[in-house]
């Protein structure tokens, strides 16, 4: 009788040892997928450093966000069809095109596309379930919001930070090599869209001088691959790259530093940026970065 | 029945010493909130030890693209449970100081930080607590619409 009293103090450890066993599970999940991991890679970024580089890989809701802005109509044939993903048997695959179908779902939502949206949350769902990450978006929620145009920024904040925690995982968790491959899939195809919408001047040139700012991250993104190279299929993406890095290197930056100042505007502190970075980029290269990416992007997806 | 009690006792220690890390992990949450007109890009959690005697000021770093043409909005919010209060400096690539959240001459933390980017560029965002104390945050980093 005694011990039967005991019952229901003794519940919530029984919980808590339940809950404990949940996360060990996850956490030898993971590690099956080690086989995905290059180890034996002999240059090798250290986890911090490669996390710190996939930190510093645009995220793909600026540049959809300055299409908008700059009056480019919403294109749906440019994005990554939709039944594709029945092709991607590959955790290389997967993980390119989960951060591939990641862009195009920013791109919608930015265009107020909610309601095709859907399909797309679908496909994120099931390559991050493949992949062993879907832990890391609230589909119920994410799916609820995206009934309304109303909630694109909660939709956003969820989808952005769902992206940032399961990469900080997969490092985390020794596979590094597909967080590489999902910032590389959202790059790439926020550079073809990018490349390839209609527009006209001056708003072209706004978005030619941002795919020109490119040509630094390329640099991060190559040597961020560079880490796997020893797996072919890495290796062929470093190829690829190189050769769009050859267009990339007619492309010149230069910058003006001039110390900032503060101003306080309608009680607001705003910092005055008078330093001034300024991007020359012709015409002729836009075309042959746009040649370039396009082959790139269509081998990734196909 | 003792041995039940230490049980019951240890398990309520573990709850409360993961508290605090609980709260600041879900600081996003409390901090959403002050987004406002701005779109979230980018945050980072940020937990650090007290300074040590004789030792370095705890600190983290990251780094992110900014782009010029665009106001960036930065700010972040501070876990009430620890005392350390979160400032956050930014450098550009040439690791030149652009701007930190606490103006010393003034003694005043900037609540939000309104960067208007002149000069496109991958920026070092870090992160320490005033006087080296304990304390856990988040830093968020959005894009004025």
């Amino acid at each position: 009788m005694k011990k039967l009293k005991l019952i229901p103090l003794l519940l919530p450890l029984f919980a808590l040892f339940l809950t404990a066993g949940c996360q060990q599970g996850q956490r030898q999940e993971a590690t099956d997928l080690l086989s995905d991991s290059l180890i034996t890679a002999d240059v090798r970024l250290d986890d911090d450093v490669i996390g710190e580089m996939i930190s510093s890989v645009p995220n793909p809701v600026e540049m959809s966000a300055l299409l908008q802005k700059s009056g480019v109509v919403y294109s749906q044939e440019l994005l990554n069809p939709a039944d594709n993903v029945n092709n991607y048997n590959t955790n290389f695959k997967r993980a390119l095109n989960l951060g591939v179908y990641g862009t195009d779902l920013v791109y919608m939502n930015i265009y107020d596309r909610t309601i095709a949206t859907l399909r797309y949350l679908s496909n994120v769902r099931d390559l991050a379930s493949d992949l062993r990450v879907e832990q890391f978006f609230d589909y119920e929620t994410l799916n609820r919001l995206s009934e309304s145009s109303r909630n694109i920024d909660s939709v956003l904040f969820i989808t952005n930070t769902g992206f940032d925690n399961m990469s900080r995982y997969l490092i985390d968790q020794g596979r590094g090599n597909l967080a590489v491959l999902i910032s590389y899939g959202t790059w790439i195809e926020s550079l073809y869209i990018a490349t390839h919408v209609q527009t006209v001047p001056p708003n072209r040139e706004t978005i030619n001088i941002r795919i020109g700012e490119q040509k630094k991250v390329l640099d991060n993104i190559i040597l961020l691959l560079n880490t796997y190279r020893q797996d072919p299929n890495f290796s062929e993406l470093i190829e690829d790259l190189m050769r769009l890095k050859r267009e990339f290197d007619k492309v010149t930056i230069t910058y003006v530093y001039k110390e900032p100042t503060i101003e306080e505007i309608d009680g607001m502190v705003v910092l005055v940026d008078n330093s001034r970075s300024e991007v020359n980029i012709s015409d002729e290269v836009i075309t042959s970065i746009a040649e370039v990416v396009a082959e790139i992007r269509n081998k990734i997806i196909g | 029945m003792k041995k039940y009690l230490v049980l019951i006792g240890l398990l309520f220690l573990t709850l409360l010493s993961s508290k605090g890390f609980s709260q600041c992990g879900s600081l996003l949450d409390v901090c959403h909130g002050k987004l406002d007109n701005a779109r979230f890009l980018k945050s980072w959690p940020i937990q650090l030890p007290e300074q040590g005697k004789g030792e370095t000021l705890p600190q983290v770093s990251f780094k992110m693209p900014l782009t010029a043409g665009t106001t960036y909005k930065i700010f972040a919010c501070n876990a009430e449970e620890l005392p350390g209060k979160v400032i956050i400096s930014i450098r550009n690539h040439n690791d030149d100081l652009v701007i930190t959240s606490y103006l010393v001459e003034q003694q005043r933390h900037l609540p939000i930080i309104m960067f208007p980017v002149g000069m496109s560029g991958i920026y070092t965002f870090s992160f320490y607590f005033e006087d080296g104390q304990e304390g856990c945050a988040v830093g968020v980093v959005s894009s004025v619409k």
